[in-house]
């Protein structure tokens, strides 16, 4: 992958249309306007996993502008329950498919939902790709700094659309910090704060690493339930015997699946970082553990994940419990300091910031983007970017010592075992379709 | 489990020898010793504990390795952090030399492994430890596919071939381009010019496009898009001449025209607005993300011509230079809107006075525009210069109440006094004020507004919740505040408000007063949010059974809405409840149960106790004394009694708890007189008390008979006592020690009131009279005198009238 691929992402990463300083309702709406949309415009949609995210109901919606039609699930309880609630909710009869692909290859289908545990997102969004769908996927975009590598080459060779579920990067005031992006993009490409900065994602800055998403070793076997097909939950996973921990609601505590509460909040939180930053196109070569040694299987806690890039930037994760005390800044630089509430050290930060422009508009309505072809403001690429800050963690983590990374080749630097966990194998028969 | 447990615990003390070279310990030594050092806390542990496994391989792996039991059981555990360890430690490049050893190790222990879990897993390190496979690339089309994709009419395959095509012959971008441009397919146009953006950069086939441009229907649309994220300046006159198109390619042009940047593109878009052109809001849009300052060009457009956009931006950008301009434009019917809007940007404090003018004859739709054009005018100001400045205006206007805002925004303590006053005297749109102003002083004089009209309570209440939240730091003053609050509150939705605010308060008593939302409806769904939340951050104990049963509730809660969100949360619920331990109950002795004693308190039975049951409340197995300071805060025996045997134990949390077991006391009155007597209860040892009087002591006769001073246990620990009553015989056991063994009506010569009628007894200690010292009979109580004492295992032995 040459220079060029990257410039180009940057460059089409903002398309037509919406402004950013729109009210933030108007924007990354599925529909909602109240002008008739003609049939042939309509758009279609199928969710592949209906068991948490995809019931929730931003997403389990339907509306003239993009039409909820199919849904897949390997838990027949689960599928019962959607096919229900589409027939209360949108008075559809949804097709129903167990798998997955089986969703993917229906031509009535025109968006593919990825709402599966993360072990999946990858090989699915390559073959939505491949079939000429374009793709709304859930965080974190893959488990694998590999399996992201091969999504965005997907996406690229087969034109199509993506978006990567989460969206603090262009609104909403994300989590604790009570401040749009926005105001801190503006702050920190002012230069304002100096150069090199380091962001600090703690409870002490406003967020949260759920802990409890930590998994249980020792696990006794359990009989597999009549309504789960388990080798297929499993899919490109390893085999291990079933127990109710590792799958629906739990599945994030084991390595195999997710990376723990790194992994469930971890895109949200480092991906606006990315923007600020303006690293959308890059990557840390650095990351540092601090945490007791992990179990191959079950994840466990962290007490902080540093990650360093070549310019000297830092952010540092600290885990719950082993958060800095006092009053901390989410961003520090060498000329200033920002907190939580978009306080700064700066004196009238605001009359500074009004004199300069806000940032380029990006293109944030992720059905118009389907319909003009444009890139979503939070596409593959950098989906890409911020989940593999994500999985480096993780690998760093594992393997419980420091990896130096290679933005050019995504690649660890000189480590064998670490490089190992870039592309990890899958089972019988889905190594063959990635 | 057993075997590894065995070897742990014979070997317990061998991590006595840890830290020892490596090589003086058998292999089985130093596999038992890292075992039992598993997980490694850090990486230095780690490190010391893996190098030790990993130069004794591999022998150490082959140990490990057998030790794995079928994994159905479910106990391999430590031997997995072990193994994993190891090859972990010698995949790292500079541990690299025992990684053969390692590897020999592993191949001969999945030779000789019979679980099938448990081979998968050791095959998993082997893998671990092996070359990286190379990635297999994916096979480039011929030329001849991708010319058939390109015809297959299916547009993501025909990009696909596209791509290919062009990557092979960079010689047929251009034309390549222009053909998918005129297509009339634009998902294929648009990946056709991203392929050539990224193949040969998109200068290069600028002039192609440029070329085909005239001839192009909707995809010129796509082209401007294309030339504004490329920034192709080349292209300018393209983008110039899409300006004059009103739709979608209109827009598309003002969109590029601001990533372009410029002088040029900067009068264009002004010019847009100027002549109020459909584009004009996309251009006002785009000027606000321009690619350069446009401050002087605003500046001068807006002297030029009157217009709302431009106000907007001038507005937006600050321009203070224009504040004079925008002023007149207030009196501009078309403008007057925009530029009331637009003051707020412009002004400075030496336009306050302005403002003020214009806000006191406002009508009523601008009035809260030029409220916020004041709080803009005087923001640079510090808070005191600005309620200064205020208070002076607000003797100048006719209606003062349209300064309150900017009043509060200062968050003064004397903005808290002036609308406080304002309010009192009749001024009711000052509480919006009030409601705004941040500043603990405000707190109670919200209250006092809510207690007295209970029809403004729904309004005050959330604000005097967030306000408590910010500024009380006590947490059970805190918890008493949302209790006030949540009793004020009329409306569900404010309740929940507050219930979602207690959430945030991890402490035991928080958590009980949440609970007793979880059974109306109205109020369920938070409740058990906020039950759930205290539960996962308290670091206070919660009674088990109460714990289990809000819990339970909680889950049930969330469970019954279906919600993603909802689910994961009644997963954490599961594994609190899971983890919780439940209470220990106390139990009589075979002695005592002989000598018939009976249970008062086993841990979780309030039943034969009466009074103050909200202060004292069963935690895990004990009496959680809560009581708060210098309140009733007593507890009572259901039961009245004469003579009797008093069991109990008692632990300290923090220095200086104070309590005390009234003795054949009546309800409700100060035991320490009116009382046969109070036998203190007090953590004498800590430094408050160093002037402590001797009848004061743990122990004592309260003012009557100084207990024998002992010293207590660390806070923490329980101590056990044991109170006997016989007649007016006392004797107080505490830790086995007699520390006080008189007859009471001896101890004050038969007197104890004052003979001569005076409130000052020369026969008690205290020098006070004890009226009820003579009592014959009645309740046994505990006199709280606030948190920290835990009390269990309380019995008695009724000795009814017996001597």
């Amino acid at each position: 992958m040459g220079q060029s691929r990257r410039d180009f992402i940057k460059k089409a990463g903002a398309g037509i249309g919406l402004f950013t300083i729109l009210p933030r309702e108007v924007m990354g709406k599925m529909g909602g306007d109240n002008k008739f949309v003609a049939p042939s415009d309509q758009m279609t949609r199928g969710i592949i996993g209906v068991g948490g995210i995809g019931m929730s109901k931003h997403h389990f919606a339907s509306d003239e502008r993009c039409r909820l039609v199919a849904v897949c699930d390997v838990d027949q309880k689960h599928l019962d329950r959607a096919l229900k609630a589409g027939q209360e909710r949108f008075g559809t009869k949804l097709q129903a498919y167990h798998d997955w692909r089986d969703l993917v290859y229906d031509p009535n289908v025109d968006i593919v939902h990825i709402a599966t545990p993360s072990h999946w997102h990858g090989l699915m969004a390559i073959e939505s790709a491949r079939s000429g769908k374009d793709i709304f996927c859930e965080k974190p975009m893959t488990r694998t700094i590999g399996e992201g590598q091969k999504v965005v080459k997907a996406v690229h060779d087969y034109g199509r659309i993506f978006r990567l579920d989460t969206w603090f990067r262009f609104k909403d005031t994300f989590y604790g910090l009570g401040t749009t992006v926005e105001p801190l993009k503006k702050l920190v490409s002012s230069g304002l704060l100096g150069w090199p900065l380091t962001v600090r994602i703690s409870g002490a800055t406003g967020f949260a690493w759920k802990f409890y998403w930590t998994g249980r070793e020792n696990l006794i076997p359990q009989p597999i339930p009549a309504e789960l097909d388990y080798d297929m939950w499993l899919g490109p996973a390893p085999y291990k015997p079933y127990h109710p921990h590792r799958v629906h609601q739990t599945f994030r505590g084991y390595w195999d699946y997710e990376s723990g509460g790194l992994g469930d909040m971890g895109q949200h939180y480092i991906d606006p970082v990315q923007y600020i930053l303006g690293k959308d196109d890059t990557f840390p070569v650095k990351v540092e553990v601090d945490a007791p040694q992990q179990h191959p299987d079950a994840v466990g806690i962290w007490r902080s994940i540093t990650y360093t890039y070549e310019d000297g930037c830092k952010i540092i994760l600290e885990g719950e419990g082993f958060e800095s005390k006092g009053k901390v800044p989410y961003i520090e630089g060498p000329k200033g300091k920002v907190y939580k509430g978009f306080e700064c050290t700066i004196p009238n930060i605001m009359d500074k910031l009004a004199e300069l422009p806000d940032p380029e508009p990006r293109q944030v309505d992720f059905l118009d983007c389907v319909k003009n072809r444009q890139h979503f403001a939070l596409d593959e690429i950098i989906g890409h970017h911020s989940c593999t800050v994500v999985n480096m963690g993780s690998c760093a983590l594992r393997l419980g010592r420091t990896l130096h990374f290679d933005p050019a080749t995504q690649k660890f630097i000189g480590d064998d075992a670490a490089n190992l966990l870039i592309n990890q194998p899958m089972r019988a028969p889905w190594a063959s379709m990635i | 489990m057993k075997k590894i447990i065995s070897i742990i615990l014979t070997l317990s003390l061998a991590v006595l020898a840890y830290g020892q070279d490596a090589r003086q310990r058998t292999v089985d030594t130093i596999v038992a010793d890292v075992l039992a050092q598993m997980p490694a806390k850090d990486a230095a542990t780690f490190s010391t504990n893996m190098a030790d496994i990993a130069a004794s391989a591999p022998k150490s792996v082959e140990i490990l390795a057998g030790m794995l039991e079928p994994a159905s059981k479910g106990a391999n555990n430590l031997i997995e952090y072990a193994l994993t360890g190891v090859v972990n430690y010698v995949s790292d490049p500079a541990h690299s030399a025992a990684k053969e050893a390692v590897l020999k190790g592993l191949a001969t222990a999945v030779a000789a492994c019979k679980d099938n879990t448990n081979k998968a897993y050791l095959g998993t390190l082997q893998r671990m430890l092996g070359p990286v496979p190379a990635v297999a690339e994916e096979a480039a089309p011929t030329l001849k596919e991708a010319k058939q994709w390109m015809k297959s009419g299916t547009t993501n395959m025909m990009s696909k071939g596209a791509y290919a095509l062009m990557k092979a012959q960079p010689g047929k971008i251009a034309k390549t381009v222009v053909s998918a441009l005129k297509s009339g397919n634009r998902e294929y146009a648009n990946a056709v010019l991203g392929y050539a953006d990224e193949l040969v950069g998109a200068p290069a086939i600028a002039s192609a496009v440029s070329k085909a441009f005239g001839k192009l229907g909707a995809a010129k649309v796509d082209v401007v898009n294309w030339i504004g994220r490329n920034k192709l300046s080349s292209l300018q006159g393209l983008v110039d001449s899409s300006l004059g198109d009103s739709g979608e390619l209109g827009k598309a042009a003002v969109l590029a025209a601001c990533k372009l940047g410029g002088e040029k593109n900067l009068a264009n878009l002004l010019s847009l607005i100027e002549k109020k052109s459909p584009l004009a809001e996309s251009a006002c849009q785009a000027l606000l993300s321009y690619n350069g300052d446009v401050r002087k060009g605003v500046a001068d457009a807006l002297a030029r011509t009157a217009d709302p956009k431009l106000l907007a931006l001038a507005g937006a950008r600050r321009l203070t230079g224009s504040s004079a301009r925008v002023f007149d434009l207030v009196n501009n019917a078309t403008t007057h809107d925009a530029a009331i809007a637009a003051l707020a940007g412009v002004t400075t404090p030496s336009d306050a006075a302005k403002v003020v003018g214009l806000l006191d004859k406002a009508a009523d739709k601008d009035v809260a525009p030029l409220q916020h054009a004041l709080t803009g005018a005087l923001h640079t100001l510090s808070a005191a210069e600005r309620f200064n400045k205020l208070n002076d205006f607000l003797y100048d206007v006719r209606k003062p109440e349209r300064l309150f805002p900017a009043v509060a925004q200062t968050g003064t303590d004397e903005a808290v006094a002036t609308l406080t006053k304002a309010f009192a005297d009749g001024n009711k749109s000052a509480l919006a004020s009030l409601l705004a102003i941040d500043n603990a002083k405000v707190v109670p004089e919200l209250l006092k507004i809510a207690r007295n009209d209970a029809s403004l309570a729904d309004q005050i209440v959330p604000r005097y919740a967030s306000l408590v939240d910010k500024y009380e730091q006590n947490p059970d003053k805190k918890r008493a505040a949302f209790a006030q609050a949540l009793s004020l509150a009329k409306d569900a939705k404010i309740k929940n408000s507050v219930l979602k605010t207690l959430g945030s308060l991890p402490t035991m008593k928080s958590f009980l007063l949440a609970g007793k939302y979880l059974d109306d409806k109205a109020t369920a769904y938070q409740a058990a949010n906020s039950v759930k939340q205290i539960a996962s951050k308290t670091t206070e104990e919660i009674d088990y059974a109460t714990l289990k049963n809000y819990l339970q509730k909680a889950a049930s809660i969330l469970g019954a809405t279906g919600d993603a969100d909802d689910g994961y949360a009644v997963d954490e619920i599961k594994k609190m409840i899971a983890e919780a331990e439940p209470s220990p109950i106390s139990q009589l002795t075979a002695e005592e149960k002989k000598q018939g004693f009976e249970m008062l308190f086993d841990g979780t039975d309030m039943s034969k106790w009466q009074g103050d049951l909200e202060g004292y409340i069963p935690v895990n197995g004990t009496i959680y004394v809560s009581a708060n300071y210098g309140s009733t805060g007593n507890l009572y025996t259901k039961k009245e009694y004469r003579n009797f045997v008093y069991r109990f134990e008692f632990c300290f949390l923090r220095p200086g708890v104070n309590n005390g077991v009234g003795i054949r006391t009546p309800m409700g009155v100060d035991a320490a007189y009116d009382a046969m007597c109070e036998v203190q209860i007090l953590d004498h040892d800590a430094p408050m008390y160093k002037n402590l009087r001797e009848y004061q002591v743990h122990g004592s006769v309260y003012g009557v008979v100084p207990a024998k001073r002992i010293v207590h246990k660390p806070l923490g620990e329980w101590s056990t006592e044991e109170i006997r009553v016989e007649g007016d015989h006392i004797k107080v056991t505490v830790n086995g020690q007699v520390i006080v063994d008189t007859n009471i009506r001896k101890a004050c010569k038969g007197h104890n009131v004052a003979p001569d009628g005076s409130s000052k007894n020369p026969y008690t200690v205290d020098g006070k009279n004890h009226p009820g010292m003579f009592n014959k009979k009645g309740y046994i109580s505990f006199c709280g005198h606030g948190e920290g004492l835990k009390i269990r295992n309380v019995r008695i032995l009724d000795l009814g009238d017996k001597k």
